[in-house]
């Protein structure tokens, strides 16, 4: 064998090579294993507890820094930042400025006491700052494993500093319970295969959530009738890549083919009836387009994307639909959902 | 003087080499082959062939990245995983293998024919059958080492990255997929090339031309086709929306995949036999 075909044997068993190590490697472990992805949330998920209902993720850096991100900073954060029930008030936390990723996860029910999420936040953190502020509104300073984790009785928030640039925010039992389960080495959600099956799924995205559905339906984050409308889904999971515009993927596992199939069909029905109805508006109408129905066995995926136009367009919508339109008289119009009456036929 | 008194002068005594076997003798051949292949006008042919494929997946994800959906069906988007099983499909299934098999396979014997250097090959005391295997193992790992990497580039560029790890395994019978049916129509080619004066036209005839027809023809005539069998075993080019209605009447009966391993396996060992036991037998008069 002459030296040019022994080098053509073999630099193409090496690009073959190559390509199935790291799609192997990938299938084993996820991109983010691979060092692929600029963010995830691997390390975080090592401090929540197996059993937890619902986890999510955002790459708050990349949305923040995004095109539409900046757009929608002004309208969004400040909400959020103003209110004062919320945790990073609480702590003095800017969401803008400190932050670079966040992991909030949904315990499961009955673990910790209320219904406020663990929160993990990456970033960089000022904290005599912040722990001067919890002090003085009469928070306690203590250890758990080591850690130094400050405690506000009224409302009742832990805030762990866990690692150098890792803030968990959350009850003090669930930030005590992350910190256990980190310690321990297992026990955490990574050993949950069927939650982290999904979430290799979704994890190349700036934002995802991945849910037990059932917890969904519990938790009342579905409206009622279309939680029994629809087939039995055993697991949901949402992703969004946030740059110009959005694209997002809407994943849910089924408890078998046949109900798959079934939410096939309905969100087929949808889309045929939603491409009706916006017929004559080009934005709208490509997005509907846009949308892109996948499924194989037990797994039905829906992805779509939302263009800047679009975005704009929607928030349009939005805020009409948010200021009520009124008469001339200044007396509010009727609600559009109020049908008129039928017409006697003659 | 007598004869039995002359001196006599004996030559040396040269005993002959042993006949090599026949798996030495086919390794032989295969590494011969497998040069003379690799560096031969076909090779031009094959990179543009497999070139196309690529090219195509580089526009699309250059379209994908500028925010533009690079394909619709009635007005649905097409993802980057289905766009990669129409691709395999269409291009790599139906078009690639066939046209590599037609070429290559049809060539293995015919091309010494036709060049008048089969006489030098058959002169050589190994068998005539090991000359036809060594030629056919060279022809699969010479286009195998050429279309995998071409498919796996093609992979990497076309299915979104989120997709890379869930895909793993469709991605491997993808690969076997593509060989099985390389080594398939090369051997069914080897057996034209070996018995066939014109032999070329007659691969093209049946590769696109019956496998086109019998493949949209209802009934039985379509299980006399490879490419029947191999649709089979294709694991997700049959997209689970938007463009089913394109392809639902070309797949509308799908045979198990357990049945198209056996007839393909048939058709690979049974051309491959006959092929062999055709260069054993036939008397090649090569024309002046």
């Amino acid at each position: 064998m002459s030296k040019r075909t022994r080098l053509f044997v073999l630099v193409a068993s090496a690009v073959l090579l190559v390509g199935l190590g790291t799609a192997g490697v990938a299938s084993y472990v996820g991109l983010d294993g691979l060092g692929i992805l600029a963010s995830s949330a691997s390390d975080e998920l090592a401090y929540i507890p197996a059993g937890t209902e619902v986890v999510g993720f955002a790459d708050v850096r990349h949305v923040m820094d995004s095109e539409l991100g900046t757009k929608l900073q002004s309208r969004l954060v400040p909400n959020t930042q103003d209110s004062p029930d919320n945790v990073f008030t609480q702590t003095g936390i800017d969401i803008r400025k400190d932050v670079d990723s966040i992991v909030v996860a949904a315990l499961r029910e009955g673990t910790v006491a209320g219904d406020m999420p663990l929160v993990l936040a990456r970033g960089e953190f000022d904290q005599p700052r912040i722990e001067s502020l919890l002090v003085s509104r009469g928070a306690e300073v203590s250890h758990h494993q080591g850690i130094r984790m400050v405690t506000l009785m009224q409302p009742e928030i832990g805030v762990g500093f866990l690692e150098s640039r890792l803030v968990a925010v959350g009850h003090p039992a669930a930030v005590r319970l992350a910190l256990d389960t980190k310690t321990a080495g297992t026990g955490s959600v990574k050993d949950d295969a069927d939650l982290m099956r999904l979430v290799h799924r979704v994890e190349n995205a700036s934002t995802w959530t991945v849910a037990k559905f059932d917890a969904l339906q519990r938790r009342q984050q579905l409206p009622a009738q279309l939680a029994v409308q629809l087939p039995a889904i055993t697991w949901f999971a949402a992703s969004g890549q946030i740059d110009r515009g959005v694209s997002a993927t809407l994943l849910a596992e089924t408890r078998d083919e046949k109900a798959a199939q079934d939410l096939r069909e309905v969100i087929r029905g949808l889309l045929a009836l939603a491409r009706m109805q916006v017929g004559q508006q080009p934005d709208l109408a490509n997005f509907v387009n846009s949308v892109e129905l996948t499924g194989e066995g037990n797994s039905v995926s829906v992805a779509f994307s939302l263009p800047p136009e679009t975005l704009d367009k929607l928030t349009a919508l939005g805020a009409q639909h948010a200021t009520p339109p009124s008469g001339v008289s200044g007396r509010p119009l009727a609600p559009s959902n109020v049908r008129p009456r039928a017409t006697p036929s003659i | 003087m007598t004869e039995s008194s002359l001196p006599v002068t004996m030559p040396p005594s040269t005993s002959a080499p042993p006949a090599p076997t026949l798996w030495s003798a086919v390794a032989r051949v295969f590494e011969l082959s497998l040069g003379q292949m690799l560096w031969s006008r076909r090779t031009i042919f094959m990179a543009v062939v497999l070139g196309a494929p690529v090219v195509l997946a580089i526009v699309v994800r250059i379209v994908d990245a500028s925010g533009v959906t690079p394909l619709r069906v009635n007005g649905e988007r097409v993802g980057g995983t289905t766009i990669f099983g129409v691709l395999l499909w269409w291009l790599y299934v139906r078009f690639v293998v066939p046209v590599l098999g037609v070429f290559y396979g049809t060539a293995l014997i015919a091309d010494e024919v036709e060049d008048k250097t089969i006489t030098y090959l058959f002169t050589r005391p190994v068998p005539r059958r090991a000359v036809l295997i060594g030629k056919y193992l060279a022809y699969v790992v010479c286009t195998s080492l050429v279309v995998l990497p071409s498919l796996m580039i093609v992979f990497f560029l076309v299915v979104p990255l989120r997709d890379i790890g869930p895909s793993f395994l469709t991605l491997l019978t993808d690969l076997g997929l593509l060989a099985f049916g390389l080594a398939v129509y090369g051997a069914l080619f080897a057996l034209v090339g070996t018995v066939n004066k014109r032999p070329l036209v007659m691969g093209l005839v049946f590769a696109f031309g019956f496998e086109q027809v019998a493949m949209l023809m209802p009934g039985y005539v379509r299980r006399f086709t490879i490419v029947y069998y191999l649709q089979g075993l294709v694991p997700h080019a049959i997209p689970s929306e938007g463009i089913t209605s394109l392809l639902a009447s070309v797949f509308s009966e799908v045979p198990s995949a357990g049945t198209c391993l056996f007839w393909l396996t048939f058709i690979l060992v049974g051309t491959l036999a006959l092929a062999a036991r055709a260069v054993e037998r036939r008397e090649y008069v090569l024309s002046q």
